[in-house]
């Protein structure tokens, strides 16, 4: 649910408000991009994608429909935008054959049934996640700090540690599952 | 839901889901893994909140006041539209009360201040910057036995032999100082654009450079404050002397004013009368509660009669937020208060309880609203007087 201000300002953007659009592009931008970033890995792009995201709210205020929370709907909003981007361009597991992308998609349907962003809060389960870190053993603890933080990616990390880029994957995918069973209860479902 | 059994390989596999980097071999074992049943798909989908969600930790901003003018020319190519204009154009002056009071963030002196050395330069003088970052104070001693409290957001600069040949720092912020006393060597601080000598004193200076004026008040003693050119020069005109509770405010913008007449005099014929515009940027007000200037140092901080976009910088640095208004009405209101050690929130609270005005906080923006529902409430004891 909205609270008080939130659906002020919604009303505000509605009616056009130039500074409360400032307000919700100012507030979010950077992390939308922080979001985007994460799935299209082009800096660029992703920013390219944050911004038409703005320019629809502001060109069709109209269909700002908001039901659980400002941030929880802009992060929703980027998500489809970031995944249509992806497979629009065939971007998407580009080194797999047009027959398996289109199993994953079956079982793994990107629309609101498989949609990953149901349920959560997304600034509390970061914040969750920050305060679980110091419960990874250290070489994850590591890998995942500099993924996740510092935005290296898997090869850069390789070179930094001297390991092999499975290593890294294997790590940051140990970590997902630590996460996962730390936060458990956070998780809806 | 039980713990899931997965191998490496199957790891990177879902690791790769997400990085959007399959190889057939890993999309294939995937698949097979996924069509076994339903949990493990549900497996996969939380798994993915984890890794969305992680990317909210990357410490990497991109700038949105670079990216917002950027939209602005985007849909002002587009489409101008009109922007409502705040319905209340008479200029308020309501003495509100804020019932509740504000904070200090850290506790004084404790942590907060980062000093670190500058390289040498070739004169061979180091020094030292002590900074106190938005959203706390801090206080230090100098090798004098001179004390100094910063504000937040403040930067104090001195050379590494303070106090041996000469006392002199420099000032980017708001400080408060208790000066030893010294006849012989003179404790001057100098700011952007003027410089302040004392003896043995306590006074305060306040000198960010977003704000326009530089105000010096002071406490106890004696101080003099000369203006100071654009080389760092003392200008050539007589200085100013301070008695106890005054205060000395120089504007910024009327050291430009006197620049752009001269720049301005070759249209103008030569027969005018030479353009002797120049409003004396210093002023000085006597009889100054010293305390309202003073306190934020302390635990409390008074102010009276106060127009909240005056409070807003405050506020900003404070906290380290940035204030937005929607209505530009709601500059002009004007609060009363003692705030001591409040949240963020509870302040914000306090505002709107006090004043027809409602906010909404995203990360560490404030936007300020008027509350067009409340106004009549606030406004009719006032018609009554």
């Amino acid at each position: 649910m909205l609270n008080l201000a939130e659906k002020y300002l919604v009303e505000s953007i509605k009616k056009g408000d130039q500074k409360s659009f400032e307000f919700l592009f100012k507030s979010n931008y950077s992390n939308l991009c922080k979001y985007a970033r994460n799935i299209i890995h082009n800096e660029i792009t992703a920013e390219d994608l944050v911004m038409d995201i703005f320019v629809r709210i502001w060109e069709s205020p109209e269909k700002l429909v908001i039901s659980t929370s400002i941030s929880g709907y802009l992060y929703q909003c980027i998500h489809n935008h970031c995944i249509n981007y992806l497979t629009r361009k065939h971007k998407q597991f580009s080194e797999l054959n047009a027959e398996t992308i289109e199993q994953l998609n079956v079982l793994m349907p990107a629309d609101t049934s498989g949609d990953p962003l149901i349920g959560i809060n997304i600034v509390e389960l970061t914040n969750r996640i920050d305060k679980s870190i110091e419960h990874l053993p250290e070489e994850c603890r590591k890998i995942f700090i500099l993924s996740r933080k510092e935005e290296l990616s898997h090869k850069e990390i390789a070179a930094q540690l001297g390991i092999s880029e499975n290593t890294v994957k294997v790590q940051i995918y140990r970590a997902l599952i630590k996460m996962h069973i730390l936060l458990k209860e956070f998780l809806p479902g | 839901m039980k713990e899931m059994n997965i191998s490496d390989s199957l790891g990177e596999a879902i690791e790769g889901y997400y990085t959007n980097k399959l190889t057939q071999s890993q999309a294939e074992e995937l698949l097979a893994w996924l069509g076994k049943n339903e949990e493990n798909k549900h497996y996969l989908l939380e798994l993915g909140k984890v890794w969305y969600a992680s990317s909210q930790l990357s410490t990497r901003e991109t700038d949105a006041n670079n990216a917002w003018t950027n939209l602005l020319d985007k849909i002002e190519g587009d489409s101008i539209r009109p922007m409502p204009k705040p319905e209340l154009r008479i200029k308020i002056s309501v003495l509100y009360r804020v019932a509740a009071a504000v904070l200090l963030i850290a506790v004084l002196g404790i942590g907060s201040v980062f000093v670190f050395r500058f390289p040498k330069t070739k004169s061979q003088i180091a020094y030292f910057e002590a900074f106190a970052p938005k959203g706390s104070r801090s206080f230090i001693t100098l090798s004098d036995g001179s004390t100094v409290w910063l504000n937040s957001g403040t930067k104090l600069r001195y050379p590494s032999n303070f106090g041996k040949e000469s006392r002199d720092l420099f000032l980017e912020g708001e400080a408060y100082f208790v000066v030893m006393n010294n006849p012989v060597m003179p404790f001057r601080v100098e700011t952007s654009d003027v410089w302040i000598t004392a003896i043995g004193t306590a006074f305060n200076v306040k000198a960010y450079s977003d704000e326009g004026v530089i105000e010096t008040t002071l406490e106890k003693g004696e101080v003099r404050i000369d203006e100071l050119d654009e080389s760092k020069m003392k200008v050539e005109s007589t200085p100013v002397f301070l008695k106890p509770n005054q205060k000395a405010v120089y504007v910024k913008s009327n050291k430009n004013l006197s620049v752009n007449n001269t720049v301005q005099k070759s249209p103008i014929p030569s027969n005018e009368p030479v353009n002797k515009i120049k409003t004396n940027p210093l002023r000085v007000d006597s009889y100054v509660d010293t305390k309202l200037t003073t306190s934020w140092k302390d635990r409390r901080w008074i102010f009276k009669s106060e127009k909240l976009i005056k409070l807003v910088p405050i506020l900003e640095r404070r906290y380290d937020i940035t204030v937005t208004f929607r209505d530009s009405v709601l500059s002009s209101y004007k609060f009363t208060g003692i705030l001591k050690e409040e949240s963020l929130e509870q302040v914000l609270k306090a505002i709107c309880l006090a004043a027809p005005i409602r906010y909404e906080i995203m990360h560490n923006q404030v936007l300020f609203f008027e509350n067009s529902g409340q106004k009549n409430k606030y406004f009719k004891p006032i018609k009554n007087n």
